[in-house]
Protein backbone atom coordinates (compact mmCIF):
# COMPACT_ATOMS: atom_id res chain seq x y z
CA UNK A 1 0.00 0.00 0.00
CA UNK A 2 1.36 3.49 -0.95
CA UNK A 3 1.86 5.64 2.15
CA UNK A 4 -0.10 8.53 0.16
CA UNK A 5 -3.35 5.76 0.74
CA UNK A 6 -2.53 5.72 4.58
CA UNK A 7 -4.57 9.18 6.09
CA UNK A 8 -7.58 8.06 3.41
CA UNK A 9 -7.51 4.81 5.40
CA UNK A 10 -7.09 6.07 8.76
CA UNK A 11 -10.32 8.55 7.95
CA UNK A 12 -12.30 5.88 6.68
CA UNK A 13 -11.59 3.30 9.68
CA UNK A 14 -12.50 6.36 11.96
CA UNK A 15 -15.93 6.58 10.21
CA UNK A 16 -16.84 3.25 10.23
CA UNK A 17 -15.37 3.49 14.41
CA UNK A 18 -17.94 5.98 14.82
CA UNK A 19 -20.64 4.43 13.57
CA UNK A 20 -20.49 1.36 15.65
CA UNK A 21 -19.58 3.05 18.65
CA UNK A 22 -22.80 5.10 18.35
CA UNK A 23 -25.02 2.27 19.15
CA UNK A 24 -24.36 2.19 22.81
CA UNK A 25 -26.44 4.07 25.55
CA UNK A 26 -26.09 5.77 29.06
CA UNK A 27 -28.72 5.86 31.32
CA UNK A 28 -29.18 9.08 32.63
CA UNK A 29 -32.47 9.26 34.74
CA UNK A 30 -31.84 8.14 38.40
CA UNK A 31 -33.98 4.52 37.86
CA UNK A 32 -35.42 2.98 34.70
CA UNK A 33 -36.64 -0.53 33.83
CA UNK A 34 -35.90 -2.70 31.20
CA UNK A 35 -39.72 -3.85 30.27
CA UNK A 36 -40.46 -7.36 27.94
CA UNK A 37 -42.27 -4.99 25.45
CA UNK A 38 -41.83 -1.60 23.85
CA UNK A 39 -44.99 -0.38 26.20
CA UNK A 40 -45.12 1.51 29.57
CA UNK A 41 -47.19 -0.84 31.38
CA UNK A 42 -45.63 -3.69 29.84
CA UNK A 43 -43.48 -6.67 32.25
CA UNK A 44 -40.20 -5.25 33.81
CA UNK A 45 -37.27 -7.08 33.18
CA UNK A 46 -34.59 -5.52 34.85
CA UNK A 47 -34.25 -2.60 36.56
CA UNK A 48 -31.29 0.00 35.81
CA UNK A 49 -29.74 3.24 37.32
CA UNK A 50 -27.89 6.13 36.05
CA UNK A 51 -24.52 5.66 34.13
CA UNK A 52 -25.05 1.79 33.74
CA UNK A 53 -24.46 1.12 29.75
CA UNK A 54 -26.31 -0.60 27.18
CA UNK A 55 -26.34 -2.10 23.98
CA UNK A 56 -28.72 -1.07 21.00
CA UNK A 57 -30.08 -4.32 19.31
CA UNK A 58 -33.50 -3.05 17.89
CA UNK A 59 -35.13 0.34 17.59
CA UNK A 60 -39.26 1.04 17.58
CA UNK A 61 -40.53 4.28 17.29
CA UNK A 62 -39.17 5.61 20.78
CA UNK A 63 -38.41 2.75 22.31
CA UNK A 64 -34.70 1.20 22.00
CA UNK A 65 -34.43 -2.81 22.81
CA UNK A 66 -30.85 -2.84 23.98
CA UNK A 67 -28.64 -5.65 26.21
CA UNK A 68 -27.14 -4.97 29.42
CA UNK A 69 -23.55 -6.11 30.49
CA UNK A 70 -25.23 -9.35 31.79
CA UNK A 71 -26.37 -9.97 28.28
CA UNK A 72 -29.88 -9.20 29.41
CA UNK A 73 -32.58 -7.78 26.79
CA UNK A 74 -35.43 -5.33 27.22
CA UNK A 75 -36.84 -2.32 25.93
CA UNK A 76 -36.61 1.35 27.53
CA UNK A 77 -37.62 4.69 26.78
CA UNK A 78 -35.58 6.81 24.32
CA UNK A 79 -35.72 9.62 26.57
CA UNK A 80 -34.11 7.22 29.82
CA UNK A 81 -31.11 7.00 27.67
CA UNK A 82 -28.25 9.33 25.70
CA UNK A 83 -25.86 7.61 23.26
CA UNK A 84 -22.01 7.37 23.91
CA UNK A 85 -20.74 8.51 20.62
CA UNK A 86 -17.49 8.13 19.62
CA UNK A 87 -15.79 11.53 19.11
CA UNK A 88 -13.18 12.08 16.08
CA UNK A 89 -12.56 15.80 17.39
CA UNK A 90 -11.40 13.96 20.87
CA UNK A 91 -9.04 11.57 19.38
CA UNK A 92 -6.48 14.32 18.61
CA UNK A 93 -6.72 15.65 22.33
CA UNK A 94 -5.39 12.46 23.68
CA UNK A 95 -8.72 11.34 25.03
CA UNK A 96 -9.58 8.56 23.08
CA UNK A 97 -13.64 8.63 24.36
CA UNK A 98 -15.38 12.17 24.45
CA UNK A 99 -17.51 11.40 27.15
CA UNK A 100 -21.34 12.24 27.52
CA UNK A 101 -22.87 14.80 29.68
CA UNK A 102 -23.81 12.27 32.27
CA UNK A 103 -20.85 11.31 32.61
CA UNK A 104 -19.02 14.35 32.89
CA UNK A 105 -21.54 15.28 35.67
CA UNK A 106 -21.08 11.84 37.36
CA UNK A 107 -17.63 12.42 37.33
CA UNK A 108 -18.58 14.85 40.40
CA UNK A 109 -18.93 17.97 39.28
CA UNK A 110 -22.34 19.70 38.46
CA UNK A 111 -24.61 21.37 39.54
CA UNK A 112 -25.39 18.87 42.31
CA UNK A 113 -26.67 18.41 45.90
CA UNK A 114 -23.22 20.28 47.66
CA UNK A 115 -24.37 23.36 45.46
CA UNK A 116 -27.96 23.26 46.60
CA UNK A 117 -26.85 22.79 50.00
CA UNK A 118 -24.89 25.60 49.25
CA UNK A 119 -27.45 27.81 47.93
CA UNK A 120 -29.72 27.14 51.12
CA UNK A 121 -27.02 27.91 53.56
CA UNK A 122 -27.16 31.60 51.52
CA UNK A 123 -30.86 31.50 51.34
CA UNK A 124 -32.55 30.49 54.71
CA UNK A 125 -35.33 32.10 54.51
CA UNK A 126 -36.05 29.73 51.24
CA UNK A 127 -37.70 26.87 52.48
CA UNK A 128 -37.40 23.21 50.75
CA UNK A 129 -39.77 21.23 53.03
CA UNK A 130 -42.80 20.58 50.30
CA UNK A 131 -40.14 19.89 47.46
CA UNK A 132 -39.38 16.94 49.59
CA UNK A 133 -42.42 16.53 50.39
CA UNK A 134 -43.54 16.84 46.32
CA UNK A 135 -40.22 14.08 45.94
CA UNK A 136 -42.55 11.83 48.42
CA UNK A 137 -45.05 12.06 46.24
CA UNK A 138 -44.07 9.42 43.78
CA UNK A 139 -46.90 7.57 41.72
CA UNK A 140 -46.09 4.00 41.72
CA UNK A 141 -46.64 2.35 38.31
CA UNK A 142 -49.25 0.18 39.56
CA UNK A 143 -51.10 3.54 40.88
CA UNK A 144 -50.93 4.59 37.34
CA UNK A 145 -51.60 1.77 35.49
CA UNK A 146 -55.00 1.64 37.66
CA UNK A 147 -55.93 5.24 37.24
CA UNK A 148 -55.62 4.48 33.20
CA UNK A 149 -57.70 1.54 33.14
CA UNK A 150 -60.36 3.17 35.03
CA UNK A 151 -60.41 6.56 32.94
CA UNK A 152 -60.11 4.06 30.08
CA UNK A 153 -56.90 5.66 28.70
CA UNK A 154 -53.67 5.19 27.16
CA UNK A 155 -53.42 0.74 26.20
CA UNK A 156 -56.55 0.42 27.62
CA UNK A 157 -58.85 2.67 25.41
CA UNK A 158 -62.19 0.83 24.78
CA UNK A 159 -61.40 -1.67 27.31
CA UNK A 160 -64.38 -2.17 29.78
CA UNK B 1 -3.66 3.20 -7.04
CA UNK B 2 -4.12 0.39 -9.75
CA UNK B 3 -7.97 -1.48 -9.97
CA UNK B 4 -6.26 -4.67 -8.84
CA UNK B 5 -5.45 -2.59 -5.30
CA UNK B 6 -8.92 -1.96 -4.24
CA UNK B 7 -9.52 -4.97 -3.23
CA UNK B 8 -7.21 -5.36 -0.86
CA UNK B 9 -7.79 -1.91 0.63
CA UNK B 10 -11.28 -2.18 1.15
CA UNK B 11 -10.77 -5.56 2.50
CA UNK B 12 -8.20 -4.02 4.80
CA UNK B 13 -10.64 -1.41 5.91
CA UNK B 14 -13.25 -3.71 6.80
CA UNK B 15 -10.95 -5.88 9.20
CA UNK B 16 -9.48 -2.53 10.70
CA UNK B 17 -13.14 -1.37 11.34
CA UNK B 18 -14.02 -5.06 12.76
CA UNK B 19 -10.84 -4.92 15.41
CA UNK B 20 -11.99 -1.15 16.22
CA UNK B 21 -15.40 -2.62 16.57
CA UNK B 22 -14.30 -5.75 19.09
CA UNK B 23 -12.46 -3.39 21.21
CA UNK B 24 -15.52 -1.38 21.35
CA UNK B 25 -17.59 -3.97 22.20
CA UNK B 26 -15.10 -5.35 24.98
CA UNK B 27 -15.78 -1.78 26.43
CA UNK B 28 -19.67 -2.45 26.50
CA UNK B 29 -18.92 -5.11 28.13
CA UNK B 30 -17.83 -3.56 30.93
CA UNK B 31 -19.37 -0.60 33.09
CA UNK B 32 -18.76 2.43 31.79
CA UNK B 33 -18.01 4.81 34.57
CA UNK B 34 -14.33 3.05 35.39
CA UNK B 35 -11.99 5.14 37.26
CA UNK B 36 -10.20 5.64 34.05
CA UNK B 37 -13.25 7.02 32.80
CA UNK B 38 -14.26 9.33 34.61
CA UNK B 39 -11.12 10.80 34.22
CA UNK B 40 -11.50 11.07 30.66
CA UNK B 41 -14.71 12.71 31.30
CA UNK B 42 -13.48 15.25 33.70
CA UNK B 43 -10.57 16.14 31.12
CA UNK B 44 -12.83 16.71 28.27
CA UNK B 45 -15.61 18.16 30.08
CA UNK B 46 -15.02 21.93 28.48
CA UNK B 47 -15.44 20.55 25.06
CA UNK B 48 -18.45 18.77 25.66
CA UNK B 49 -20.48 21.37 27.14
CA UNK B 50 -22.11 24.42 25.52
CA UNK B 51 -25.79 24.77 26.13
CA UNK B 52 -28.62 24.27 28.04
CA UNK B 53 -28.55 21.17 26.40
CA UNK B 54 -25.77 20.16 27.74
CA UNK B 55 -27.16 20.04 31.30
CA UNK B 56 -27.76 16.91 32.86
CA UNK B 57 -31.34 15.38 33.90
CA UNK B 58 -29.24 15.59 37.62
CA UNK B 59 -28.49 19.04 37.11
CA UNK B 60 -31.61 19.70 36.12
CA UNK B 61 -33.60 18.07 38.92
CA UNK B 62 -30.88 20.26 41.21
CA UNK B 63 -31.80 23.26 39.43
CA UNK B 64 -35.50 21.97 39.24
CA UNK B 65 -35.78 21.76 43.01
CA UNK B 66 -34.47 25.12 44.08
CA UNK B 67 -36.61 26.96 41.23
CA UNK B 68 -39.71 24.89 42.95
CA UNK B 69 -38.49 26.26 46.50
CA UNK B 70 -38.66 29.97 45.57
CA UNK B 71 -41.76 29.33 43.94
CA UNK B 72 -43.14 27.72 46.75
CA UNK B 73 -41.79 30.67 48.94
CA UNK B 74 -44.46 32.99 46.62
CA UNK B 75 -47.35 31.17 46.56
CA UNK B 76 -49.12 28.96 50.09
CA UNK B 77 -49.35 25.48 49.19
CA UNK B 78 -53.13 23.91 49.05
CA UNK B 79 -52.68 20.36 51.68
CA UNK B 80 -55.13 18.37 50.30
CA UNK B 81 -54.09 14.83 50.24
CA UNK B 82 -56.82 13.51 47.95
CA UNK B 83 -56.86 15.99 45.70
CA UNK B 84 -52.97 16.16 45.57
CA UNK B 85 -53.10 12.88 44.82
CA UNK B 86 -55.44 12.74 41.80
CA UNK B 87 -53.71 15.49 40.49
CA UNK B 88 -50.46 13.86 40.52
CA UNK B 89 -51.88 10.56 38.76
CA UNK B 90 -53.44 12.86 36.15
CA UNK B 91 -50.18 14.56 35.32
CA UNK B 92 -48.29 11.26 35.21
CA UNK B 93 -50.54 9.84 32.74
CA UNK B 94 -50.17 12.78 30.32
CA UNK B 95 -46.64 12.87 31.13
CA UNK B 96 -46.06 8.87 30.40
CA UNK B 97 -47.22 9.82 26.81
CA UNK B 98 -45.48 12.89 26.32
CA UNK B 99 -42.28 12.87 24.52
CA UNK B 100 -40.63 12.98 27.48
CA UNK B 101 -42.23 10.06 29.73
CA UNK B 102 -38.73 9.26 31.87
CA UNK B 103 -37.37 12.39 33.99
CA UNK B 104 -34.32 12.19 36.41
CA UNK B 105 -36.08 12.32 39.69
CA UNK B 106 -39.90 11.44 37.61
CA UNK B 107 -42.72 14.10 37.46
CA UNK B 108 -44.45 15.62 40.52
CA UNK B 109 -47.52 17.73 40.63
CA UNK B 110 -48.77 20.27 43.76
CA UNK B 111 -51.49 22.82 44.13
CA UNK B 112 -51.45 26.03 45.20
CA UNK B 113 -53.52 27.61 47.56
CA UNK B 114 -54.25 31.06 44.98
CA UNK B 115 -57.35 32.23 43.17
CA UNK B 116 -54.98 33.62 40.78
CA UNK B 117 -55.26 31.66 37.64
CA UNK B 118 -52.13 30.10 36.79
CA UNK B 119 -49.66 27.09 36.48
CA UNK B 120 -45.92 26.87 36.94
CA UNK B 121 -43.37 24.26 35.24
CA UNK B 122 -39.93 24.08 36.80
CA UNK B 123 -37.25 22.13 35.21
CA UNK B 124 -37.18 18.35 36.65
CA UNK B 125 -40.52 17.73 36.65
CA UNK B 126 -41.85 20.30 38.87
CA UNK B 127 -44.98 21.32 38.36
CA UNK B 128 -47.38 23.49 40.08
CA UNK B 129 -51.43 24.77 39.40
CA UNK B 130 -53.29 27.03 41.33
CA UNK B 131 -56.49 26.50 42.90
CA UNK B 132 -58.18 29.96 40.76
CA UNK B 133 -56.97 27.82 37.84
CA UNK B 134 -58.66 23.95 38.73
CA UNK B 135 -61.80 26.57 39.05
CA UNK B 136 -61.74 27.22 35.47
CA UNK B 137 -61.80 23.37 34.37
CA UNK B 138 -64.97 21.52 34.10
CA UNK B 139 -64.04 18.00 33.49
CA UNK B 140 -61.06 16.05 33.27
CA UNK B 141 -60.43 16.76 29.53
CA UNK B 142 -59.68 20.33 30.28
CA UNK B 143 -57.64 19.66 33.52
CA UNK B 144 -55.72 17.11 31.77
CA UNK B 145 -54.90 19.60 28.66
CA UNK B 146 -53.43 22.30 31.09
CA UNK B 147 -51.10 19.75 32.95
CA UNK B 148 -50.46 18.62 29.63
CA UNK B 149 -49.02 22.03 28.46
CA UNK B 150 -46.90 21.96 31.68
CA UNK B 151 -45.62 18.97 30.58
CA UNK B 152 -44.96 20.20 27.53
CA UNK B 153 -42.75 22.81 28.75
CA UNK B 154 -40.66 20.62 31.04
CA UNK B 155 -40.52 17.74 27.84
CA UNK B 156 -38.96 21.09 25.50
CA UNK B 157 -36.67 21.98 28.07
CA UNK B 158 -38.18 25.65 27.84
CA UNK B 159 -37.13 26.36 31.75
CA UNK B 160 -33.44 25.95 31.37
CA UNK B 161 -33.32 27.80 27.63
CA UNK B 162 -34.16 31.02 29.35
CA UNK B 163 -31.05 30.47 31.57
CA UNK B 164 -28.98 33.35 29.53
CA UNK B 165 -26.45 32.04 27.49
CA UNK B 166 -23.42 33.70 29.49
CA UNK B 167 -24.33 32.15 32.50
CA UNK B 168 -24.34 28.84 30.96
CA UNK B 169 -20.36 29.13 29.64
CA UNK B 170 -19.42 30.99 33.02
CA UNK B 171 -21.30 27.91 34.93
CA UNK B 172 -19.53 25.01 32.26
CA UNK B 173 -16.24 27.12 32.58
CA UNK B 174 -16.12 27.01 36.82
CA UNK B 175 -17.32 23.24 36.37
CA UNK B 176 -15.41 21.78 33.47
CA UNK B 177 -11.65 21.60 34.85
CA UNK B 178 -11.01 19.23 36.83
CA UNK B 179 -12.17 16.11 38.38
CA UNK B 180 -12.26 16.62 42.51
CA UNK B 181 -14.91 14.67 44.72
CA UNK B 182 -15.62 17.99 46.44
CA UNK B 183 -15.18 21.64 44.99
CA UNK B 184 -13.37 23.91 47.28
CA UNK B 185 -14.87 26.33 49.35
CA UNK B 186 -13.87 29.40 46.46
CA UNK B 187 -15.01 27.08 43.61
CA UNK B 188 -18.41 26.24 45.72
CA UNK B 189 -18.91 30.20 46.31
CA UNK B 190 -18.60 31.22 42.93
CA UNK B 191 -20.25 28.66 41.54
CA UNK B 192 -23.45 28.95 43.73
CA UNK B 193 -23.52 32.39 42.22
CA UNK B 194 -24.16 31.66 38.71
CA UNK B 195 -26.53 28.84 40.53
CA UNK B 196 -28.23 32.05 41.83
CA UNK B 197 -28.22 33.69 38.36
CA UNK B 198 -29.79 30.86 36.67
CA UNK B 199 -32.50 30.66 39.06
CA UNK B 200 -33.84 34.32 39.19
CA UNK B 201 -33.54 33.65 34.86
CA UNK B 202 -35.88 30.84 35.17
CA UNK B 203 -38.45 31.81 37.91
CA UNK B 204 -38.09 35.58 35.93
CA UNK B 205 -39.38 34.02 33.01
CA UNK B 206 -41.70 31.72 35.05
CA UNK B 207 -43.30 34.28 37.08
CA UNK B 208 -42.69 38.04 35.99
CA UNK B 209 -41.45 37.81 32.46
CA UNK B 210 -43.11 34.51 31.19
CA UNK B 211 -41.82 32.88 27.92
CA UNK B 212 -41.21 33.51 24.51
CA UNK B 213 -44.39 33.54 22.67
CA UNK B 214 -43.06 30.76 20.70
CA UNK B 215 -42.55 28.66 23.63
CA UNK B 216 -45.84 28.69 24.58
CA UNK B 217 -47.15 28.33 21.23
CA UNK B 218 -45.32 25.13 21.31
CA UNK B 219 -46.29 24.18 24.79
CA UNK B 220 -49.81 24.32 23.07
CA UNK B 221 -49.33 22.16 20.06
CA UNK B 222 -47.26 19.54 22.71
CA UNK B 223 -50.75 19.75 25.10
CA UNK B 224 -52.55 18.56 21.76
CA UNK B 225 -50.65 15.89 20.94
CA UNK B 226 -49.66 14.32 24.48
CA UNK B 227 -53.70 14.28 24.72
CA UNK B 228 -54.25 12.74 21.91
CA UNK B 229 -51.44 10.38 22.69
CA UNK B 230 -53.08 9.29 26.36
CA UNK B 231 -56.88 8.80 24.80
CA UNK B 232 -57.97 12.66 25.86
CA UNK B 233 -59.96 14.58 23.63
CA UNK B 234 -57.51 17.56 22.75
CA UNK B 235 -60.86 19.61 22.83
CA UNK B 236 -59.92 20.44 26.15
CA UNK B 237 -57.67 23.08 25.79
CA UNK B 238 -59.62 24.65 23.44
CA UNK B 239 -62.51 24.74 26.16
CA UNK B 240 -60.14 26.19 28.94
CA UNK B 241 -58.77 28.77 26.21
CA UNK B 242 -62.40 29.85 25.56
CA UNK B 243 -62.75 30.48 29.11
CA UNK B 244 -60.01 32.59 29.64
CA UNK B 245 -60.72 34.22 26.14
CA UNK B 246 -64.55 35.67 27.78
CA UNK B 247 -62.51 36.44 31.03
CA UNK B 248 -59.58 38.67 29.31
CA UNK B 249 -61.48 41.67 28.91
CA UNK B 250 -62.62 41.36 32.39
CA UNK B 251 -60.17 40.31 34.34
CA UNK B 252 -56.37 42.16 35.01
CA UNK B 253 -53.32 41.13 36.96
CA UNK B 254 -51.29 38.70 36.90
CA UNK B 255 -50.73 34.71 36.21
CA UNK B 256 -51.43 33.01 33.13
CA UNK B 257 -53.43 36.52 32.07
CA UNK B 258 -50.23 38.41 32.57
CA UNK B 259 -47.52 35.82 31.08
CA UNK B 260 -49.24 33.85 28.06
CA UNK B 261 -49.84 35.56 25.02
CA UNK B 262 -53.79 36.41 24.07
CA UNK B 263 -56.11 33.65 24.80
CA UNK B 264 -57.81 34.40 21.50
CA UNK B 265 -54.60 34.05 19.67
CA UNK B 266 -54.05 30.94 21.09
CA UNK B 267 -57.21 29.34 20.76
CA UNK B 268 -57.57 29.99 16.69
CA UNK B 269 -54.25 28.15 16.76
CA UNK B 270 -55.14 25.66 18.45
CA UNK B 271 -58.33 24.80 16.77
CA UNK B 272 -56.63 24.49 13.36
CA UNK B 273 -54.67 22.15 14.96
CA UNK B 274 -57.72 19.61 16.34
CA UNK B 275 -59.24 20.53 13.29
CA UNK B 276 -56.69 18.39 11.29
CA UNK B 277 -56.44 15.14 13.66
CA UNK B 278 -59.03 12.49 11.55
CA UNK B 279 -60.22 10.73 14.56
CA UNK B 280 -60.29 12.54 17.82
CA UNK B 281 -61.05 9.96 20.97
CA UNK B 282 -64.48 10.24 23.16
CA UNK B 283 -65.20 11.77 25.97
CA UNK B 284 -65.95 9.41 28.57
CA UNK B 285 -68.23 9.90 31.34
CA UNK B 286 -66.26 8.14 33.69
CA UNK B 287 -63.94 10.50 33.74
CA UNK B 288 -66.16 13.27 34.19
CA UNK B 289 -67.44 11.84 37.42
CA UNK B 290 -63.77 10.96 39.14
CA UNK B 291 -63.00 14.90 37.91
CA UNK B 292 -66.26 15.94 40.30
CA UNK B 293 -65.14 13.42 42.75
CA UNK B 294 -62.07 15.38 43.32
CA UNK B 295 -62.40 19.11 42.16
CA UNK B 296 -65.57 20.01 44.35
CA UNK B 297 -66.32 23.88 43.17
Amino acid sequence: MKPKNIPVLAGVVLLFATLFAAETYIVKVRTSALRSRPKFFASTVLNVKAGDGLVLLNREADWLQVKTSGGQAGWIHLSAVEPRQFDILAWGKSTKNQATATEVAMAAKGFNKQVEDSFRARNRNVSFVWVDRMVRMAVSRAQLEAFLRQGRLGEFRGVK
Amino acid sequence: MTARRVPALVLTVFLLSLLVMSCSLLQEGQKYLTEGNIKKAGKTAAVVRNTFADITEEEEYYIGRSVAALILSRYKVYNDPALNSYVNLLGNTVAAYSDRPEIYGGYRFLVLNSAEVNALAAPGGFVFITRGLLRQCRDEEMLAAVLAHEVGHVAAKHGLRSIKKARLVEAFKLLGHEVAKKYTPQELGKLTEVFEGALGDIVGSLIERGYDRKYEYEADALSVKFALATGYHPGGLSDFLKNLAAQEGQKQGGGWFKTHPPAKDRLDRVESRIGKVRTLPVRDSIRLNRFKKYIKG
